[in-house]
Order: structure tokens, then C-alpha cells, then sequence
């Protein structure tokens, strides 16, 4: 074999490797953005947990129901209008509250944590009886200055661990029905 | 320990089929139509059967309320490849939907055949769309599905017991179809609990199981004068 075709050969075999490497790069930003868009919830209102953390609002002050509930329920309007009744700074996402306000229509908060609807799961169970930090599920959420563009998974292996660790029940039908 | 089971007071059941539709409304069982019942797809987690008897028209007809025997050794779960349906620490025979690969070794192997497989996606008129059941799922087609004593009541009577801070009590936790029947033919409770009506009526000269020579011990007895035949 001549040397020159050697050479050839060694250069095609290269640009195939490039061209392999970089549609392979490609693949995988493609697949990177794809999970970002689907998995992301976007807020109509850009909520803003630490502002109003530091205008010492408790969790409880604005989702009403975990202490008597399995939900933890959303705040309604009527928890906003006591404080922003008149503008309380430039902010946009302050304005497109007002809006709302204003035409007196609710909010449609997106939800970010969920289990499957054959899970049950109570948050009065957890956060009343099992006395278990908001944080310790939801992580700092509630000191965050923006709502989370995916939230924290709750897998069944994060329930089962904790649930081992705490000696709560783990048998299939107590979280499944 | 709790074993949780049922009696069925045949001289009492009416045929009313109270039950049934109570059943099927706690648990978001939809509704049978005709098409269905041709095919032999009925869904109905509590079923009452009707015996006839001698010649027209001097009948005399019986009534045989199903729910799920909830077997302290069950067929269905020997056969079930993938531990979706077990037999739980209080006796409950269990379904665990998510988990079921829809094979229906359990439905063939149940001498009762009160396992149900969902042949379609299961559908509800356009009205009864606010009308389902927040605590009970909706099943997906292709998974087996079956009478769970609405363990669902269960699990929101043990968190209010422990927020009432005492024991579960025997009448925080009762299915559907019992609170129902209007003969009250039907008592449930923990048959491990000797004071309990249930294992009271099970130790009754009337008692009976159906099936018993398999040895699948049921845990849902019947009471009837006399003989049974069925
Ligand atoms: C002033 C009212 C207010 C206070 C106080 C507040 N929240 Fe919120 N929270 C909201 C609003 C509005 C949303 C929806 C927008 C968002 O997701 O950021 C929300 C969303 C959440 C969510 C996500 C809910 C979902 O959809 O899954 C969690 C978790 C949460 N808050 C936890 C907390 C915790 C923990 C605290 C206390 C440390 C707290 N919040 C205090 C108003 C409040
Ligand atoms: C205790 C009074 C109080 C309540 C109740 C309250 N807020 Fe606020 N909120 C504030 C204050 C104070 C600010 C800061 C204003 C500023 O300096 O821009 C603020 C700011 C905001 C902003 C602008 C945040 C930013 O990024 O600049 C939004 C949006 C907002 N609040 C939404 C809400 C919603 C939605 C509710 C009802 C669930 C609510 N607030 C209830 C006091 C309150
Ligand atoms: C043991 C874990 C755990 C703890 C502790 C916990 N949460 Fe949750 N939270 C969850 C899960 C899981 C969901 C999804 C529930 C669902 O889909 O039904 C959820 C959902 C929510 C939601 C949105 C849905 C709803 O219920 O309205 C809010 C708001 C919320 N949590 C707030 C809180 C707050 C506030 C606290 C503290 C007081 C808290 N959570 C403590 C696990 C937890
Ligand atoms: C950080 C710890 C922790 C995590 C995470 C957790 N749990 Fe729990 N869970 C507990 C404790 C503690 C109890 C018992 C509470 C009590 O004292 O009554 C409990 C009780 C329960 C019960 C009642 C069991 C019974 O006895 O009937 C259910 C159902 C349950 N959890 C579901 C879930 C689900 C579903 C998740 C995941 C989404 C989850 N838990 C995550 C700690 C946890
Ligand atoms: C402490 C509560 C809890 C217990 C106990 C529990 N699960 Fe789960 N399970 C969950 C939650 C929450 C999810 C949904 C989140 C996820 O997919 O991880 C889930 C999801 C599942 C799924 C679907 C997810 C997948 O990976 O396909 C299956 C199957 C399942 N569970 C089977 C079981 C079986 C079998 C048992 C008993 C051995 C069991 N689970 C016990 C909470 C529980």
C-alpha cells in the first residue's frame, strides 16, 4: 500500500470520528433543552417566597390547609389583597398581580410537586403527627427569591428511605390505592 | 394482630343490590352496560348472584353478595410474577396498580373469579366527571383490579385516630357496601379481636365459607340457616 493512501485513509477516518463526535455532541444538547422545556412549569406570576419570608409571613399564612388537611393548599387572592391593595414597589411581577387584583380573578398557579393520583399522601400526617420540616421535602423554596423552574422529585425510594429511617409504615397499600 | 373480614348474613340479604352501586361509586368502578355484559368485561368489585330454584313458577330465588374473599392464603398471590397483589399485614389481599403488568395469572387463578382485568380504558359519562372518588385512583387499562375493603377508609381512619391521639377503633373503618345494605346482612371488623361482631358471627353454627375444601381460608364468612347449597 502507498503511503499517500494511507494518509487518506487515516484523514477519512478521522472526519468520521469528527463528524461522529459532534452529531453525538448535538444529540445530547438537543436532548439537555427538550428535558429543560418539558419538565419546566412556568408561574403566571413570578412568585417571590424570600421577599415576603422577610415580611414575616409563615408558610401557614399563605397555604392554609396542611395542618388540618392532606393538601397544603395555594393562597387565594383575598391572602394577597391585605398587603397589596395599593402598589408596594416598581416590580413587573408586582403589576401583573395587580392586574389580577384588579380583575379580581384568581390566580392559576401552576402545580410544581406531585405524586401520582394513586399515591396517598397527607401533609398533616407529616408535617403535624411526623412534625417534619417543610424543607426536609420541599427544600429552601421558601426562602427562594424565584419559583423553582423544576421542583425537588419525590421519588418512592425518598419516601420508603425516610419512612425505614423513622419506622412509618412501608407496606405497599399504605401509600398506593 | 388485626385481621380485617367480613360476614354475610344470607337469611337476611334482600338482593337488593344496594351494595353494588355503592361499591362502584366509593371506588370509581365504572358502569356496566349491556355491550359489556355481552362480553363478559363487567367490572363490579362486589357482585350479587342469583340462584333459581325448581320449576316456573314455583321459584324460590337466593342471593349470593361477592366482594373479594380476601383469602388468608390466596391463589391470586402465588401466581403473581411481580408481587402486585400480596396479602397485606392486616389480611387485606392487595393491589398494587402501578406495579400489575396485566398478565392475569391472578384473575385465571382465583377460584372465585372476583379479579377483574381491565379490558378498556375505563369511562364515565360527561356528568359524573366531579362525581369520582378523590381517594380511590382510576385504574389504567390493562391492570387487574378487585375489592380492596375500600382500604382507602382505612388509610384516612388511622390518621385521624392518630391525630385524635387513640387506637383505632373497629367502627372508624368500615367499606362502602357494609355502611350501606339497608338489612345490615353484611359486618365487618377485625375477626382477630374475640370480642369483635364479626368473629363472633364466624364462630356461628351458620357460618360457612365458600369453597372452604380448597383450603384458601377465606376471610369473608356467610351465615345461613340450615344447609348450603350452592
Ligand atoms: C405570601 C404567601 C406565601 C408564603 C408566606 C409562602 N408561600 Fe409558598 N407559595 C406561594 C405561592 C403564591 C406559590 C405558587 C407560586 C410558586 O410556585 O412560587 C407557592 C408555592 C409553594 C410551593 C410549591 C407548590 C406546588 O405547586 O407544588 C411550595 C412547596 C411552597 N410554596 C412552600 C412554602 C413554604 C415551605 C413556605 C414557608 C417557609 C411558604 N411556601 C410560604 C405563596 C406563599
Ligand atoms: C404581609 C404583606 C404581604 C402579603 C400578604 C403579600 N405580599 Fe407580596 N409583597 C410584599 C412586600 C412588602 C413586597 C416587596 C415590595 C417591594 O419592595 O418591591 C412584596 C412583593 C411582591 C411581588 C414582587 C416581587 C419581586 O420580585 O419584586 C410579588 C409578585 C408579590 N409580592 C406577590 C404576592 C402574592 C401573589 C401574594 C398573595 C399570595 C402576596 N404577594 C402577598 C408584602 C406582601
Ligand atoms: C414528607 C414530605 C413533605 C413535607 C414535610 C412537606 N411536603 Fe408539601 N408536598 C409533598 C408532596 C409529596 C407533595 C405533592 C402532593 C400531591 O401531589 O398530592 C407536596 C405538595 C405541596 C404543595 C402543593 C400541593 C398542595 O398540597 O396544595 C404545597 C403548597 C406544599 N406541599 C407546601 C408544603 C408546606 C408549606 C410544608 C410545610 C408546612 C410542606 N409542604 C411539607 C411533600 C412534603
Ligand atoms: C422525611 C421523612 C418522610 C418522608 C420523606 C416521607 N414520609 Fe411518609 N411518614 C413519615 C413519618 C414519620 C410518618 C408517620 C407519621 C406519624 O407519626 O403519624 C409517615 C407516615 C406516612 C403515611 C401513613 C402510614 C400509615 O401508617 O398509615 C403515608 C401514607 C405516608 N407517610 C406516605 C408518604 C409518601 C407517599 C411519601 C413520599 C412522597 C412520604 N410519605 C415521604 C415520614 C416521611
Ligand atoms: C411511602 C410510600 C410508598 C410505599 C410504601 C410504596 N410506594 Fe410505590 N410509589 C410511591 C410514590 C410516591 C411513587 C411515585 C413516585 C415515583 O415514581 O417514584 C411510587 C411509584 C411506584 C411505582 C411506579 C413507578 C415506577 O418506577 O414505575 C410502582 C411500580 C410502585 N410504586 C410499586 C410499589 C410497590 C410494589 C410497593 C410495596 C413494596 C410500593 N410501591 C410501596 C410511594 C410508595
Amino acid at each position: 500500500m502507498k503511503s499517500s493512501q494511507k494518509k487518506k485513509r487515516k484523514i477519512l477516518s478521522l472526519r468520521v470520528f469528527g463528524l461522529l463526535t459532534a452529531s453525538l455532541f448535538l444529540i445530547v444538547i438537543l436532548i439537555v433543552v427538550l428535558q429543560t422545556l418539558s419538565g419546566g412549569v412556568k408561574q403566571p406570576v413570578a412568585f417571590n417566597h424570600r421577599i415576603h419570608a422577610e415580611n414575616d409571613l409563615g408558610c401557614l399564612d399563605c397555604h392554609q390547609l396542611y395542618e388540618e388537611h392532606a393538601s397544603s393548599g395555594k393562597p387565594s387572592l383575598e391572602v394577597c389583597s391585605g398587603c397589596h391593595e395599593d402598589p408596594l414597589g416598581e416590580s413587573q411581577e408586582e403589576a401583573k398581580l395587580r392586574e389580577y387584583l384588579e380583575s379580581g380573578k384568581e390566580v392559576e398557579w401552576q402545580r410544581l410537586y406531585r405524586v401520582p393520583e394513586d399515591v396517598f399522601f397527607s401533609h398533616r400526617r407529616h408535617v403535624v403527627l411526623g412534625e417534619i420540616e417543610c424543607q426536609t421535602c420541599h427544600g429552601d423554596i421558601g426562602e427562594s427569591p424565584r419559583p423553582p423552574k423544576r421542583p425537588v422529585k419525590m421519588t418512592m425510594k425518598k419516601c420508603m428511605r425516610c419512612h425505614d429511617e423513622r419506622k412509618a409504615d412501608n407496606d405497599c397499600i399504605a401509600c398506593h390505592r | 394482630m388485626t385481621r380485617w373480614g367480613m360476614v354475610i348474613d344470607l337469611d337476611r340479604c334482600t338482593g337488593c343490590q344496594a351494595c353494588v352501586v355503592a361499591c362502584k361509586a366509593e371506588n370509581n368502578v365504572p358502569f356496566s352496560t349491556p355491550e359489556l355484559e355481552v362480553r363478559n368485561r363487567v367490572i363490579s368489585w362486589m357482585s350479587v348472584l342469583t340462584i333459581v330454584e325448581g320449576e316456573f313458577p314455583e321459584i324460590k330465588e337466593r342471593f349470593l353478595p361477592r366482594p373479594c374473599m380476601h383469602c388468608e392464603n390466596p391463589p391470586c398471590v402465588k401466581v403473581c410474577p411481580v408481587g402486585a397483589t400480596y396479602l397485606n399485614p392486616e389480611g387485606i389481599v392487595a393491589q398494587v396498580y402501578t406495579r400489575c403488568i396485566g398478565c392475569r395469572y391472578c384473575t385465571n387463578n382465583c377460584p372465585y373469579t372476583l379479579k377483574y382485568f381491565n379490558y378498556f380504558k375505563p369511562q364515565w359519562p360527561k356528568e359524573m366527571k366531579n362525581y369520582l372518588n378523590p381517594d380511590v385512583s382510576r385504574r389504567q387499562v390493562g391492570v387487574v383490579e378487585k375489592c380492596t375493603f375500600c382500604h382507602h377508609r382505612l388509610q384516612k381512619a388511622k390518621e385521624k385516630a392518630r391525630v385524635e391521639k387513640r387506637k383505632l377503633r373497629e367502627e372508624d373503618y368500615i367499606p362502602a357496601c357494609v355502611q350501606t345494605c339497608p338489612t345490615n346482612a353484611l359486618t365487618f371488623g377485625d375477626l382477630d379481636n374475640p370480642r369483635s361482631n364479626v368473629s363472633r358471627l364466624a364462630k356461628s353454627s351458620r357460618a360457612f365459607r365458600l369453597l372452604e375444601e380448597l383450603g384458601t381460608e377465606p376471610k369473608v364468612y356467610y351465615l345461613t340457616e340450615g344447609e348450603w347449597h350452592g
